[in-house]
C-alpha cells in the first residue's frame, strides 16, 4: 500500500480526533475541577478557554489541515499518475510481447 | 447601571406598569422599531427577489440550477454557509436558550462549530470530487435505487423538522414586530423566500445566502457592541464576543450558576461526561448529516475551495455564535437585575425575542430595527438551503430514478416545480403548527445523526460498506430516532437513554450508535460490497486514478466503530447515579424545555 494512502487515512483520523476534542473539551473539566476557580482576563476559566479552543484555536488548526492534506492530495495524483502509467507501460509491452496473431505458424 | 435604568425607564415604564399587573413583562415595539422593521423588511425582500430574478439568467443547466455552475468562490461561499447553518433558531432562539440552559449552550453551540468542521475532513473533499449534486444521490449511486429512496425519505423529514419551526418563526416576527396576523406574516415570509430559490436556483441562493451572512453579521454585531457599552463594559464591547469581561462580577453575584459547567437551568439539572458525549453524537455527528449543509461543497470549484470556505465559515459562525453570547449575558442580566427585582418575570415567548427586546431599550430606532431584518434573513437563509435540498431531491434524485431519460431541460423544470412545491406544502404545514417547534430542530439533527451520517461515512472510507448494511442502518436508525424522541429514550420499558430530564434533547447516543454497529454488522454479515464499478469508485472520490482492492477495505476500521458503538449504546441505558439523585428534585421535563411553547 502506498505511503500517500497511509497519510491520507491517518491525517482524516488524526484531524477528526482533534476536531472533536477542541470542540468537546466539557470533561476535562471533570477531570481538572480547579479550571473552574479561576479567571482568565476577567473571564471564568472553563467558559474562556471553552471558546477560545473551540473556536480561536480551532482557524489555525484547520489551516494546517488544509495545508497537509492539499500535498497529501498532490502525492495521491502524483502516485496514481506513476501506477495509471506504469499499468499502460505494463499493456503496451504485453501487446507487443504477444506473437501476431496466426504468425506463430 | 445608572444607563441602564434610564434606558428601560424611557422604554418600559407604561409597559412595566401594564406588565406588572400581570407579572409578566410584556414586550412591545414601539412605533418608530415597527415602522423602521417594516421599511427593512421590504428592502430586504426585493433585494432577495432581485437576486433570485437576476440569476435566473445565469441558469441554463441542470449543473447551475442545482449546484450554481460549481463556480462559488471561498468567501462567498464562507458566507453562505454561514447563513445556511444559522437559522432563526440560532438569532433568536439562542438567545432565548442562553437565558434559560446557560452554560449548557456553550456546550451545544461549539458541537454545532465541530461538526462544520467535521464535514470538511470526513465526507466533503470525497463528495465534491464525486461531483453530484446531493448527499442522497451518493448514496443511490454506492448502495442503490432503494437505499437512494429510503434517504430522500429521511431527508424530507429531517427537511420538515427544520422547515416549519423557521417558517413558524418567521410568521412570529411579522405576527409580533409588525402586527400582522400570523397566517399573512407565514404565507407573505414563506411564499418571498420560495420564491427567490424557486426562480434562482442554486445560483440565486448562494447570493442570497452571501447577502443574508453580511446582513445577520451587522444585524447582531453593532446592536450588541452598543448594549454593552451601556451597560458599562467599556472599550471591549467593540468587539462583542469577548466584550463584557467587566460584567461577570455582577452577573456571578446574581446568578452564580450562570457559567457552571456541571449543572444547567439555574442548577437544576446536573451535566455530566455521558451527558457531553451524546451533545456530540447528536449535533456534531448530526451536522455532518445534514444533507443542506453538505450540499454547499458541492458549489466550490475544486476541493481546495470547499475547504477555503470551511476556514471562512469558521469565522464568521464563531463571530456569529458569540455575539449572541453576548446578547444573551446581557439580557440574562437585565432580567435578573431589573426585570426580576421589579417583579416581572420573563415568559418563554417574550424570552425568544430578547435580542430585540434589549436593542430597543439601548439603541436608537434605526439600529434597534436592525436585528428584525437580521432575523427575517437568518429564518429566509435556512429556509432556501432546505427547499433547495427538497427541490433537488425530488427533481434530480427521484425524478431521474423516475424518468431515467429526462433531458436537462426537464430536470431543471422538475427541480423549479418540487421547490416550489416543497415550500408551498411546508408553508400549509406551518399554518397549524405542533407545539415541539424549537426543539424539533434539535431533533432533525438526531435524525441525520442516526441515518445519513453513518453511511456516508462508511460509504466513502470503508470498501465493505454495502446496500443491505446501509439500508438496515437507516431504518433502524431513523425509526430509533424517532421513537426514542417520542417515549424520551424508553423502549418497550427499557430505558435506553440515561440523561434526565433534558435526554430526549441528545437521544442519538442510542439511535446512531446503533445505526454504525448495524451498517458494519449487516455489511460484514452480507459479505460486504462485490460491485468492482462501486469499489472503483470509492479509490476515484479520494483522488486515485488507479484502483487497488486491497485499499480502504481494512477491518481494523469498521471493527473499532462496531465496538465503540456497542460500548456507547451499554453506557447510554446504564443507569447515571447523578439522575437518579436528581430525580426527586429536579422540576419534570415540560417545565424545563424552554422550547416549549
Amino acid at each position: 500500500m502506498s505511503k500517500a494512502y497511509k497519510k491520507e487515512c491517518w491525517l482524516a483520523l488524526v484531524a477528526f480526533g482533534i476536531v472533536t476534542l477542541l470542540t468537546h473539551i466539557f470533561p476535562m473539566y471533570f477531570l481538572f475541577p480547579e479550571l473552574t476557580t479561576f479567571t482568565i482576563l476577567g473571564f471564568p476559566a472553563h467558559y474562556f478557554l471553552t471558546l477560545i479552543i473551540g473556536w480561536l484555536v480551532l482557524m489555525p488548526v484547520y489551516w494546517i489541515y488544509i495545508q497537509v492534506s492539499e500535498k497529501i492530495d498532490d502525492e495521491i495524483r502524483e502516485t496514481s499518475a506513476r501506477a495509471v502509467e506504469l499499468e499502460e507501460m505494463k499493456a503496451y509491452a504485453e501487446k507487443n510481447a504477444a506473437p501476431a496473431p496466426g504468425g506463430a505458424e | 447601571m445608572k444607563r441602564l435604568l434610564l434606558a428601560l425607564g424611557l422604554m418600559a415604564t407604561p409597559l412595566a406598569a401594564q406588565a406588572a399587573e400581570m407579572g409578566t413583562y410584556v414586550f412591545e415595539p414601539d412605533s418608530m422599531l415597527s415602522t423602521l422593521g417594516i421599511v427593512y423588511t421590504f428592502a430586504m425582500v426585493f433585494l432577495f427577489l432581485y437576486v433570485g430574478w437576476w440569476s435566473k439568467r445565469r441558469t441554463s443547466s441542470s449543473e447551475d440550477y442545482f449546484a450554481a455552475g460549481r463556480k462559488v468562490g471561498g468567501l462567498s461561499n464562507g458566507l453562505a454557509m454561514t447563513s445556511n447553518y444559522m437559522s432563526l433558531a440560532t438569532f433568536l432562539g439562542f438567545t432565548a436558550l442562553l437565558w434559560k440552559l446557560q452554560y449548557f449552550l456553550v456546550a451545544i453551540v461549539l458541537s454545532f462549530l465541530g461538526g462544520f468542521v467535521m464535514i470538511s475532513i470526513a465526507i466533503a473533499p470525497s463528495l465534491r470530487r464525486w461531483g453530484k449534486f446531493t448527499s442522497m444521490q451518493f448514496i443511490g449511486e454506492r448502495y442503490g435505487q432503494t437505499a437512494k429512496v429510503i434517504a430522500v425519505m429521511c431527508m424530507i423529514l429531517l427537511a420538515q423538522l427544520y422547515l416549519i419551526g423557521q417558517m413558524k418563526g418567521v410568521g412570529n416576527v411579522f405576527q409580533v414586530m409588525f402586527h400582522w396576523d400570523y397566517t399573512t406574516g407565514l404565507i407573505v415570509g414563506g411564499l418571498v423566500v420560495t420564491t427567490y430559490v424557486t426562480i434562482g436556483g442554486m445560483y440565486g441562493l448562494s447570493y442570497n445566502q452571501t447577502l443574508q451572512a453580511i446582513i445577520m453579521g451587522i444585524a447582531l454585531f453593532v446592536p450588541a457592541a452598543i448594549i454593552l457599552w451601556k451597560l458599562g463594559a467599556g472599550w471591549a464591547s467593540v468587539f462583542p464576543p469577548f466584550g463584557y469581561a467587566s460584567l461577570i462580577p455582577e452577573m456571578v453575584q446574581a446568578l452564580p450558576s450562570y457559567f457552571d459547567p456541571f449543572s444547567t437551568v439555574n442548577g437544576t439539572i446536573p451535566l455530566t461526561p455521558k451527558f457531553y458525549t451524546a451533545i456530540m453524537l447528536s449535533i456534531a455527528f448530526g451536522t455532518i448529516g445534514l444533507p443542506h449543509i453538505a450540499m454547499r461543497y458541492f458549489t466550490a470549484p475544486s476541493v481546495r475551495d470547499a475547504k477555503e470556505s470551511t476556514l471562512w465559515g469558521i469565522l464568521f459562525i464563531g463571530i456569529v455564535f458569540f455575539t449572541t453570547f453576548a446578547i444573551g449575558f446581557a439580557a440574562k442580566l437585565y432580567t435578573i437585575n431589573e426585570l426580576n427585582a421589579n417583579g416581572l418575570a420573563i415568559a418563554p415567548k417574550e424570552a425568544d425575542l430578547l435580542v430585540v427586546v434589549m436593542s430597543q431599550a439601548f439603541t436608537p430606532s434605526w439600529i434597534a430595527a436592525l436585528p428584525v431584518a437580521g432575523a427575517l434573513a437568518a429564518g429566509m437563509s435556512t429556509i432556501g438551503g432546505l427547499l433547495m435540498v427538497i427541490g433537488t431531491g425530488l427533481g434530480s434524485d427521484i425524478y431521474s430514478m423516475v424518468v431515467p431519460n429526462a433531458t436537462d431541460n426537464k430536470k431543471v423544470k422538475a427541480g423549479f416545480f418540487f421547490t416550489a412545491f416543497g415550500g408551498l406544502v411546508t408553508i400549509v404545514l406551518a399554518l397549524n403548527p405542533p407545539d415541539f417547534l424549537l426543539t424539533s430542530v434539535i431533533w432533525a439533527f438526531v435524525v441525520a445523526s442516526s441515518t445519513f451520517t453513518p453511511v456516508l461515512i462508511l460509504g466513502i472510507w470503508w470498501k465493505g460498506a454495502n446496500k443491505a448494511g446501509a439500508i438496515a442502518g437507516m431504518v433502524v436508525g431513523g425509526a430509533l430516532s424517532i421513537v426514542l424522541w417520542w417515549t424520551k429514550g424508553d423502549l418497550f420499558g427499557l430505558q435506553l437513554v440515561n440523561l434526565g430530564p433534558l435526554g430526549y434533547l441528545v437521544t442519538a447516543i442510542f439511535s446512531a450508535s446503533t445505526a454504525w454497529f448495524v451498517t458494519v454488522v449487516v455489511s460484514m454479515l452480507t459479505g460486504g460490497e462485490k460491485d468492482e464499478k462501486i469499489l472503483r469508485e470509492v479509490d476515484r472520490i479520494h483522488g486515485w486514478k488507479d484502483y487497488h482492492p486491497q485499499r480502504y477495505n481494512g477491518k481494523l476500521f469498521p471493527l473499532g466503530v462496531a465496538a465503540i458503538a456497542l460500548a456507547l449504546m451499554v453506557w447510554s441505558a446504564m443507569p447515571d447515579p447523578a439522575y437518579q439523585q436528581k430525580a426527586e428534585v429536579s422540576p419534570p421535563a415540560t417545565q424545563v424545555t424552554v422550547a416549549k411553547k
